[in-house]
């Protein structure tokens, strides 16, 4: 039976639907891919074809007398252009100089009046390479003398969020740590150690518009339109690639079609910028979805947790060690390994911890920032680890976990926030979710498991957030902010702030798109901070304006600005209660003008601590497994969001039920395969993602709003907690159905079927018991690598 | 292998690399000189106007590009502009009576059905296709359906139910 | 998928005319589900395409009662072949199976001609049609020829059809009672297809989408070491579906459970 998905929203028509809604469904929503300009020419890219090679030469006479073609560029086209770009270690050029470094690496950009024209003047494009070594794994890049990068690019000007170039030349590309009492001490004395290892897979983020940029340079200015999630960060680059001042640039960036961190920082937009620079011409640079593979990905990681715990099942200390797979560029891997390294260890009492991160070079695509950001990584060790331990201490798995989290208040890091949620309650309601719908009886065939997992991350990225709100002579509002709505929904979430503020109805007021050229600084879109931070620069913005329409009446009225009030949405002077509006439309003495309000968040106030809100996941998953195919099916999906305070309760359940499912993707079928130096599945037949047939058989969305958070009214972020523990409480159910625990992901049916067949010759050896019938939260005996 | 003998009728046909067509598009007549290698999509995005259909995958996978050509949901990515030649075609611009939305637009947005909204045109009109041939579509018939239209943001449970909806609004 | 490179395109309602276009540059199309995305891909570079979709005759099914046999056209899609009343009554496998191709886009463009041409190794028709003995009428301007389906598709992406050839319609005998098709599709494409006839005395089975081409075999019923030689024997390929050991696994249980442990 498929029963029917309890998250889906019901509609409910006194809620106003996404503000965004009627643009989407009626197809004229505008995005980058939709963006032209006059004499607006086209870039191909041509692409090494293989991973790790000298250049020799370029020939690109042929292409260049190709017909419509206007010029062709390669690095050395370049000027006085800045070569490279890279927010923390400045080491990725805009087109490949002296060498490439990974398999599709842009090595040179034809521009044509037609992208007809561009791509058949591409293949004529010859390049000379001397291979070197090609070091396609992090084992083997630590492992070889070969280098892939032969300068360390650090410089004392450089460095983002305290996190700097390190200063030797080795593959790694970025090294982390953390830690605290006496690890070793500490393990030695455990009741028991237990130990998991895990591989989590390369992913690409298949966000469904491509990366891709039009760029039109003048002299004295450049103007970008784009699909970067961060248009700030991308003008900072762009200002320093082409010495222009910050106001020069222009980062437009309309709606995003999809974004889930992959297009954070800067990506096409100095390719199209440069392209423009050299032809004179407005370039679009587009890719398909093997460009886009050939962009960004995620950081695939081998992590190992050892974990002591005492005879109660207390933790008395972890040890993990964590290696990344960076790719060809550190893009914000550094930054990602960083918060792998804080986020890996889960929200527990650990007495004594020491994480040792590595990020490490290799000659495929550079990976970066992805919806988790490090701990999805960190939590499918670390969470499996739990699992394993539940089995060897013979504990119930959540009440092990009962047993270890901290409470509310409790110091995760120390010097950090302390934790804003109650975990013990989050996990709770997940347990109970699943007991209630526990899948029954014997199905011949099919085994089921259960599992639960839990994370928390620092997340909502550097407080740095300004907004802008203008009332106008009716009372109605606009909303600046170059916070980028990509489905998220912030559009809608931050114009109710405003309309909560200000008192006035949501349809009241309109939220811009996000231009540098008119919208104010924001740092990022990302790390789920939008509702959090920029809602409380938004209502620092609504607070201002509130002072402005007191002082604006105050003068009117001849009296002193303390003298006026406001509460209730008006504003009280000498005993009469006036609508904003009136106060607007009395100071300019005319049926015209405007009252604006400035907000600013920065490190102060209720963001002072860092992070400014901790991003809770708290899952739960039933599985079912076929016996003879290996194919897993989510009977039973099961999120808590945590978020405090829900603006709006259906789009936060969509960012979980969101987040949730493209764990499940990386869980069960995502994975860039790499044979050779070549990627194998460039392309969404063999990139497999996941499907409306795969949906959970039934989803059980809660909300915990505890008003605990730092934003607006008790909120905290959301976007990307459902997704962190997915991946693990899916490696955990698929172990407890299977009986033997998982060691990489993607759990594909054929893994699955060789852990089927390595369960069934333990038994058959007798090594093992097998599972209980039903799998379920009960502890069973898995076997484990490490489960001596 | 015996020589080739001469058909019947007249000989090769030539290939042209450009071909005139005509077709409706959203109910008015478009006549346009297409080259062979445009793609439906290329044509109405690029050509048209019509940027509402999107492209992602190129390979009719995720089904973002979908248009209705005479009443068949098609791939616009993977269809030569020039096969559009005599037939009716339609986009998500061509839904809407007026100020009127489409019910099946209508339902989208009141179950808030869409993120991003990338695939959103494509599962629109895959949607008007089902509901055409099926009023009254169970889940299963949903999924089934759907399962070839990618979403990477919603994970489908709200397109479901913005699917049951258009069908209770629009069935006989 | 990269923009198409150039191309041309041939295009006439006469058949004469076609077949006179036909050679290795000049390549048969009709839904292009197959054809276009390869040529998107870099994979294919006709110089130009002969489109058969106004040819009518390859557009026609016809139900030969006395004949005991379905003859479809070339360029019917797949849409019509699962919707198609004498489909659905004399060879429901084959609608079915028809009914479940690609996607709702695909089963509306593509065709079943276009499907057996590009053979597509993971494809479920040619394992449904093997199974089901069906012939393939092809045509050339040098004249007609009849040959089996089975002969038709000879390898991985590759046909028995001469460069100037083309494949007009194929014809399909009703189906036998007993027969089924299962597959695992766990991906985009099939991993694995297999249809099997169960008869009194009988095991039919044909194997696809593992192998390069669909494999067919009779075995005396309750032949079991015979079906463990078969899948044993089976020249399966490893891809990002699984490794072959994974393949043949899977085959060997369905085998055991639709045959040998039938009622």
């Amino acid at each position: 039976m498929t029963g029917q998905p309890e998250a889906a929203p019901v509609p409910d028509p006194a809620r106003p639907p996404r503000r965004d809604a009627w643009d989407k469904v009626t197809g004229r929503a505008r995005y980058a891919s939709d963006a032209a300009m006059a004499n607006m020419a086209h870039a191909a890219v041509v692409r090494a074809d293989r991973a790790h090679a000298c250049i020799v030469a370029i020939n690109a006479d042929e292409a260049r007398r190709a017909p419509g073609v206007i010029g062709v560029i390669t690095a050395d086209d370049l000027g006085d252009l800045g070569r490279r770009f890279g927010h923390i270690v400045c080491d990725h050029p805009i087109l490949a100089e002296d060498k490439v470094r990974y398999y599709g690496e842009p090595v040179a950009a034809v521009v044509a009046e037609t992208p007809h024209e561009a791509a058949d003047a591409a293949e004529r494009v010859w390049v000379d390479y001397e291979d070197l070594e090609a070091l396609t794994t992090a084992a083997d890049a630590l492992a070889s003398e070969t280098l892939i990068h032969e300068e360390s690019y650090a410089g004392p000007e450089r460095g983002f969020l305290g996190v700097k170039p390190k200063a030797d030349t080795d593959n790694a590309a970025h090294r982390a740590e953390l830690g605290w009492g006496d690890v070793d001490a500490a393990l030695a004395a455990a009741e028991a150690v237990v130990e998991t290892s895990a591989a989590f897979p390369l992913v690409y983020g298949y966000a469904m518009e491509t990366y891709n940029a039009l760029a039109d340079w003048q002299p004295g200015g450049l103007h970008v339109v784009s699909t970067a999630q961060h248009p700030l960060m991308v003008r900072k680059e762009l200002a320093r690639i082409f010495s222009l001042p910050l106001a020069a640039v222009r980062v437009e960036v309309p709606y995003i079609g999809g974004g889930y961190g992959s297009k954070s920082y800067t990506k096409l937009e100095p390719l199209a910028a440069a392209a423009s620079w050299a032809t004179g011409r407005p370039v679009r640079v587009d890719t398909d979805v093997e460009g886009a593979m050939h962009t960004t990905r995620a950081d695939g990681a081998h992590v190992t947790v050892r974990t002591g715990f005492d005879s109660e099942g207390r933790i008395t200390a972890r040890a993990i060690d964590i290696v990344f797979d960076t790719g060809a560029y550190a893009d914000n891997s550094p930054l990602v390994l960083t918060k792998s390294v804080n986020r890996c260890f889960g929200p527990y009492r650990v007495p004594n911890l020491r994480v040792r991160g590595t990020a490490v070079y290799t000659n495929t695509t550079p990976a970066s920032s992805y919806r988790g950001f490090g701990a999805p990584q960190g939590a499918l060790a670390g969470e499996m680890n739990m699992d394993m331990a539940a089995d060897r201490l013979g504990i119930d798995p959540t009440e092990l976990r009962r047993r270890n989290l901290l409470e509310p208040g409790g110091t995760v890091i120390s010097g950090k926030r302390g934790l804003d949620a109650d975990l013990t309650a989050d996990l709770d309601a997940v347990a109970a979710e699943l007991d209630r719908h526990a899948g029954r009886g014997h199905e011949p065939g099919v085994r089921r498991g259960r599992a639960v997992a839990v994370t928390a991350s620092d997340a909502g990225a550097s407080p740095i957030s300004t907004a802008q709100v203008r009332m106008h002579a009716d009372g109605s509002v606009t909303l600046l902010t170059s916070s980028t709505e990509m489905g998220q929904g912030s559009r809608t979430a931050l114009a109710q702030i405003v309309a909560r503020q200000m008192g006035v109805a949501a349809a009241a007021v309109a939220v811009g798109q996000s231009d540098t050229l008119y919208t104010p600084f924001e740092w990022t879109t990302g790390a789920s901070r939008t509702t959090t931070v920029v809602g409380l620069a938004v209502k620092a913005a609504c607070e201002d304006l509130w002072r402005k329409l007191r002082a604006m009446a105050a003068e009117s009225a001849g009296i002193d600005p303390d003298e006026a009030t406001s509460g209730g949405g008006s504003i009280q002077v000498a005993g009469a209660d006036l609508a904003p509006a009136a106060v607007i439309r009395e100071w300019f003495g005319a049926d015209a003008g405007e009252a604006v309000g400035i907000g600013v968040v920065r490190g102060h106030g209720e963001t002072a601590l860092l992070p400014p809100f901790w991003e809770i996941g708290a899952v739960g998953v039933e599985v079912a497994v076929d016996e003879t195919t290996g194919e897993v099916t989510v009977e039973h999906l099961v999120t808590v969001g945590d978020v405090g305070h829900a603006i709006e309760p259906d789009l936060v359940k969509g960012q979980d039920l969101g987040a949730a499912t493209q764990g499940l993707g990386i869980a069960l079928w995502e994975e860039m395969v790499y044979e050779g130096e070549q990627l194998t599945n460039p392309n969404l037949i063999e990139y497999r993602v996941p499907r409306f047939t795969d949906m959970p058989r039934r989803i059980t969305s809660v909300l915990a709003e505890r008003g605990d958070g730092a934003g607006p009214y008790g909120a905290k972020g959301a976007g990307e907690g459902a997704l962190n523990p997915v991946p693990a409480a899916v490696a955990a159910a698929v172990g407890r159905a299977v009986g033997v625990w998982p060691t990489e992901l993607p759990l594909t049916p054929a893994r699955v079927w060789a852990l089927l067949r390595s369960a069934a010759e333990t038994e058959a050896a007798g090594l093992a018991k097998p599972p209980t019938a039903a799998g379920g939260a009960a502890p069973s005996t898995v076997r484990g690598p490490a489960a001596e | 292998m015996t020589e080739p003998r001469p058909p019947e009728g007249e000989g090769p046909a030539p290939a042209a690399t450009s071909v005139v067509i005509a077709f409706r598009l959203n109910g008015r007549r478009v006549e346009t000189l297409a080259p062979v290698r445009l793609t439906a999509a290329e044509l109405l995005r690029d050509q048209l106007g019509l940027t509402g259909t999107k492209v992602s995958c190129g390979i009719q996978v995720c089904g973002a590009c979908t248009v209705l050509v005479d009443g068949a949901p098609a791939s616009s990515c993977c269809l030569l502009a020039v096969d559009l030649d005599g037939t009716e075609v339609v986009t998500v611009e061509g839904l809407a009576q007026g100020r009127e939305l489409h019910p099946v637009q209508e339902a989208f947005a009141a179950a808030n059905a869409l993120q991003c909204g990338y695939c959103t045109p494509g599962f629109v009109m895959m949607t008007v296709a089902l509901l055409a041939a099926d009023p009254r579509p169970d889940r299963a018939a949903v999924r089934e359906w759907l399962d070839g239209n990618l979403c990477r943001c919603t994970g489908y449970a709200p397109i479901e139910t913005a699917v049951i909806l258009a069908a209770e609004r629009t069935a006989p | 998928m990269g923009v198409l490179p150039e191309l041309g395109l041939v295009r006439s309602d006469d058949l004469g005319r076609v077949l006179a276009s036909v050679d290795a540059e000049h390549v048969p199309y009709a839904g292009g589900t197959e054809l276009v995305p390869a040529m998107g891909l870099g994979l294919r570079r006709p110089a130009a395409v002969v489109d058969l979709k106004r040819v009518e005759a390859l557009g026609r099914i016809a139900v030969d009662a006395d004949a005991g046999a379905v003859e479809i056209g070339a360029a019917v899609t797949h849409r019509r072949i699962a919707e198609h009343p004498g489909v659905r009554r004399h060879l429901p496998v084959l609608a079915r199976a028809a009914g479940r191709v690609g996607n709702a886009r695909v089963r509306s463009t593509g065709t079943i001609g276009g499907n057996l041409c590009f053979a597509e190794p993971r494809s479920d028709l040619a394992c449904v049609l093997i199974a089901l003995q069906a012939t393939s009428e092809v045509r050339s301007g040098r004249g007609a020829r009849t040959l089996a389906v089975d002969e038709l598709v000879i390898g991985a992406f590759e046909t028995s059809l001469s460069a100037d050839e083309i494949l007009v319609s194929v014809t399909v005998p009703f189906e036998p009672a007993g027969m089924s098709y299962w597959k695992l599709q766990s991906y985009e494409r099939p991993t694995l297809g297999v249809a099997v006839v169960v008869t009194e005395d009988r095991w039919e089975i044909t194997v696809g989408a593992a192998v390069e081409r669909p494999v067919r075999t009779v075995l005396a019923a309750g032949d079991s070491a015979g079906l463990d030689d078969f899948a044993a024997g089976l020249d399966i390929g490893a891809d990002l579906c699984g490794p072959a050991e994974y393949k043949r696994s899977v085959l060997r249980e369905h085998l055991r459970t639709v045959l040998e442990t039938a009622p």
